[in-house]
């Protein structure tokens, strides 16, 4: 199968909704596509034919979602992995896992940029409708001042930026909150609807704890919230989604709070946090929970390690991976907030251990 | 200008003892009776301790320098009365294997020697406790004495330190990998001191075939357990750790037998169930890097299960793929005994057996196989530190034996 025949496949069905299909529905096109993918990664890449077949045995088509065979996202970090010719490249998005680690690059070319922005377009639409709005960046304009350096913080800065309008940071290079430039973009738009988007620590730090301690609060009701990037260093504080609402809601007014999970490996395909507070599975991406001792698919309800499944990594093996997550998928197609498919929490990081043994410790 | 050890002693963060105490003391005869008093109260102390009972690594350690444990060893050396300890010996131990440094300090000390030990860390329990004890018994005045013979000095990669501690010694204990070992060597020492180093080895297990078809399954779970044992302490990342598992016998029997093997270890591996999520990660990970980076491997197998069985084209290539870990085996195949040796090299340490015994490894057929490796120990006792290490006899390297006629 050719690059321009499976982005034929993907771009068709990026055309439906992103919450149309049931948990039982996806095991039949969403599959198909995925089962396309392997067989395009495995004949592209050869890294990722190498794992597959060694380790999977190349079993053909995988019968359903469990079945497709998964590669460890930290690979990502270690090997330049792609399954399109190199002149067709047009970025490298990179991405720090843990800081000061080494960074994940993703090689993306025309097709599957466009993919991701179609795909992102579609689930942002079902968070903030057909219009877009005013949009407060909370984060600093420096982040995605050097287009070169395509850091995961300024590809998202820069992907949201397409669903606001007349956009402001409220940071300045130093990340301090920018007060006058806010209150006079707030001044400006009162009574609008306004989307606002940043990182969740950087929320947290920059904006509420800044809020706090200059004694200062903003008044954001129409302000509709999306945050991702994660919950480690808030959970290392003992700080939760509530309290983390709250906290908002506190500082600037806001109560329309949308988290969202997604990895720089399958940008794009995001998971929203619904009403209930459950993150779902649009129909682009899946999630499967496996056992932390022995990576088999466990039942819902039970914690295990994350796997991601998307359909929109096409120039580089990305679109099953195993990521080093926790979580639990709490539920198929019964989420109160009515969309169908499946909706899950995501719990933590694996815990690291020390690693033993007698090697070279001393070190030159 | 060299360090002096009132200078270290300012400098570094002494855990124990004291540099220039250390250094005026003499050397005693190997098994000096006042050093087994010290270590047989060492051992009860240990024994005694609550928290200690809750450390594997530590209930080893204390049931290794027991009373009678001791006293076999002492037996084993034989006479001691032209023998005596080198002086100072200055351990330097591997970080990783919390407990290594006190099996190194022990052998300094039972061949009659004051020590110094270099730590670069000391956060783990297990050395916690070791360190707790050693205090508490050196304040027992009957010990005494022998304490003064213990310095752990806590530095990190200073090579001016560690250039003047050996300056200042007798002996180096030396614990790899080949780095360190060559980084330390090239550090001046006394003229006449000597170095016993401990490099990067890896080791292996080597399974009868027909001895696993005919074990019972109560049989086979003990086997298995000490296979366990010598697999996956220290996540298999120990010199003694087997990372090639050998079957001996024909096709037939292999076949049955390692699917008898591996299958039962899963069984033991989840009653065990102390399997954590980051190793399971790493494994995957590593096994992955691994594949793509060596054409050599044909297949893994296992990837949910308790061992992932690497598949090689030429299984005369295993140490290329030896630093695979966290429950990683290659597997190779011998009809013969005397084949082994072609899968042997020096950087072989331990051969762990099992459906063998030990003088079929004596026949001087086989002698091409004692060239290479140290060790040929039964199955879970990969691990099991001895007084002779890595082919050393440690007491009669670290004593001088003293010519009277």
């Amino acid at each position: 199968m050719t690059l321009d025949e499976i982005n034929d496949i993907v771009t068709q069905f990026l055309r439906e909704g992103p919450f149309s299909l049931t948990s039982s529905q996806k095991n039949q096109q969403f599959l198909e596509i995925v089962n396309s993918l392997t067989k395009f990664h495995t004949t592209n890449c050869g890294e990722y034919s190498r794992i597959i077949e060694a380790i999977f045995h190349n079993e053909g088509e995988a019968g359903s979602l469990q079945d497709v065979p998964f590669i460890p996202v930290r690979l990502f970090k270690t090997l330049k992995l792609q399954s399109v010719e190199s002149p067709l490249i047009q970025k490298t998005m990179m991405s720090s896992g843990t800081s000061g680690q080494a960074v994940s690059q993703i090689f993306l070319d025309k097709v599957t940029s466009a993919a991701q922005t179609r795909a992102l377009s579609q689930i942002m639409g079902s968070v903030l409708g057909k219009s877009r709005y005013p949009m407060l960046v909370i984060d600093s304009s420096a982040v995605i001042k050097n287009r070169d350096m395509f850091s995961a913080r300024g590809a998202g800065i820069r992907g949201f930026s397409m669903f606001g309008r007349d956009v402001e940071y409220m940071f300045d290079d130093k990340m301090e909150l920018r007060t006058t430039e806010v209150e006079q973009f707030l001044a400006k738009h009162q009574g609008e609807r306004i989307f606002l988007f940043g990182f969740t620590f950087m929320v947290w730090e920059h904006l509420c704890q800044a809020l706090r301690k200059k004694n200062h609060t903003l008044s954001i009701p129409e302000g509709v919230l999306l945050h991702g990037g994660g919950w480690k260093k808030l959970a290392s504080l003992n700080i939760d989604n509530e309290e983390f609402r709250s906290e908002i809601f506190e500082t600037t007014g806001i109560t329309n709070v949308v988290n969202y999970y997604g990895m720089v490996e399958q940008t794009g395909s995001i998971f929203i946090e619904c009403e209930s507070g459950f993150l779902h599975s649009s129909n682009y991406s899946e999630i499967i929970v496996r056992d932390q001792r022995n990576l088999l698919p466990i039942e819902n309800g039970k914690e295990g390690v994350i796997q991601l499944i998307s359909v929109l990594p096409m120039s580089y093996p990305g679109h099953s991976i195993l990521t080093e997550d926790i979580g639990i998928v709490v539920g198929d197609d019964d989420c109160k907030c009515n969309r169908p498919g499946r909706y899950f929490k995501v719990l933590g990081r694996i815990k690291d251990a020390e690693v033993r043994g007698c090697s070279d410790t001393y070190s030159v | 200008m060299t360090l002096t050890l009132s200078d270290i002693a300012n400098r570094e963060s002494v855990k124990f003892g004291n540099l220039e105490e250390v250094v005026a003391q003499v050397s005693l005869r190997p098994f000096d009776t006042a050093v087994i008093d010290f270590l047989s109260e060492f051992s009860r102390q240990l024994l005694r301790s609550v928290q200690a009972k809750k450390l594997p690594d530590v209930v080893s350690l204390a049931y290794w320098c027991r009373p009678s444990n001791l006293e076999r060893m002492r037996k084993e050396f034989g006479e001691t009365s032209t023998s005596i300890g080198r002086g100072i010996v200055f351990h330097v131990p591997p970080t990783n294997v919390p407990l290594n440094f006190a099996y190194s300090l022990l052998a300094g000390l039972l061949s009659g020697n004051s020590n110094i030990v270099r730590m670069s860390s000391i956060d783990s329990i297990e050395v916690a406790e070791v360190l707790s004890t050693i205090g508490h018994i050196s304040e027992l005045s009957s010990l005494k004495e022998i304490a003064k013979r213990i310095c752990i000095v806590q530095y990190g990669h200073d090579d001016e330190i560690t250039e003047a501690l050996s300056l200042t010694s007798d002996a180096r204990v030396i614990w790899g990998g080949d780095n360190t070992v060559g980084h330390i060597r090239g550090l001046s020492t006394k003229p006449r001191s000597i170095d016993i180093s401990f490099a990067d080895r890896v080791s292996i297990s080597l399974i009868r075939a027909s001895a696993v078809l005919e074990l019972s399954n109560d049989e086979l779970s003990n086997a298995l357990s000490r296979f366990y044992v010598d697999g996956y302490t220290f996540n298999q990342n120990a010199c003694s750790s087997p990372r090639l598992v050998v079957w001996h016998g024909n096709n037939q029997d292999v076949s049955e037998a390692s699917h008898r093997f591996w299958t039962h270890l899963d069984a033991i591996a989840s009653r065990r169930g102390e399997v954590e999520a980051v190793h399971v990660m790493n494994r995957f990970v590593e096994a992955c890097e691994t594949l793509v980076a060596n054409d050599n491997i044909s297949r893994i197998d296992g990837l949910s299960t308790a061992a992932l069985k690497v598949s090689l084209r030429d299984a005369n290539r295993w140490e290329e793929v030896a630093s695979l870990r966290f429950g990683t085996f290659t597997q190779a195949r011998v009809s013969e005994l005397s084949q082994l040796e072609g899968l042997l090299d020096e950087k072989v340490q331990t051969i762990g057996y099992l459906g063998f015994s030990p003088s079929e490894f004596e026949e001087p057929e086989l002698v091409g196989i004692c060239r290479k490796v140290d060790r040929i120990v039964p199955l879970g006792e990969a691990l099991s530190f001895e007084l002779t290490w890595d082919g050393y006899d440690l007491i009669r390297y670290l004593s001088r034996h003293v010519v009277i006629r």
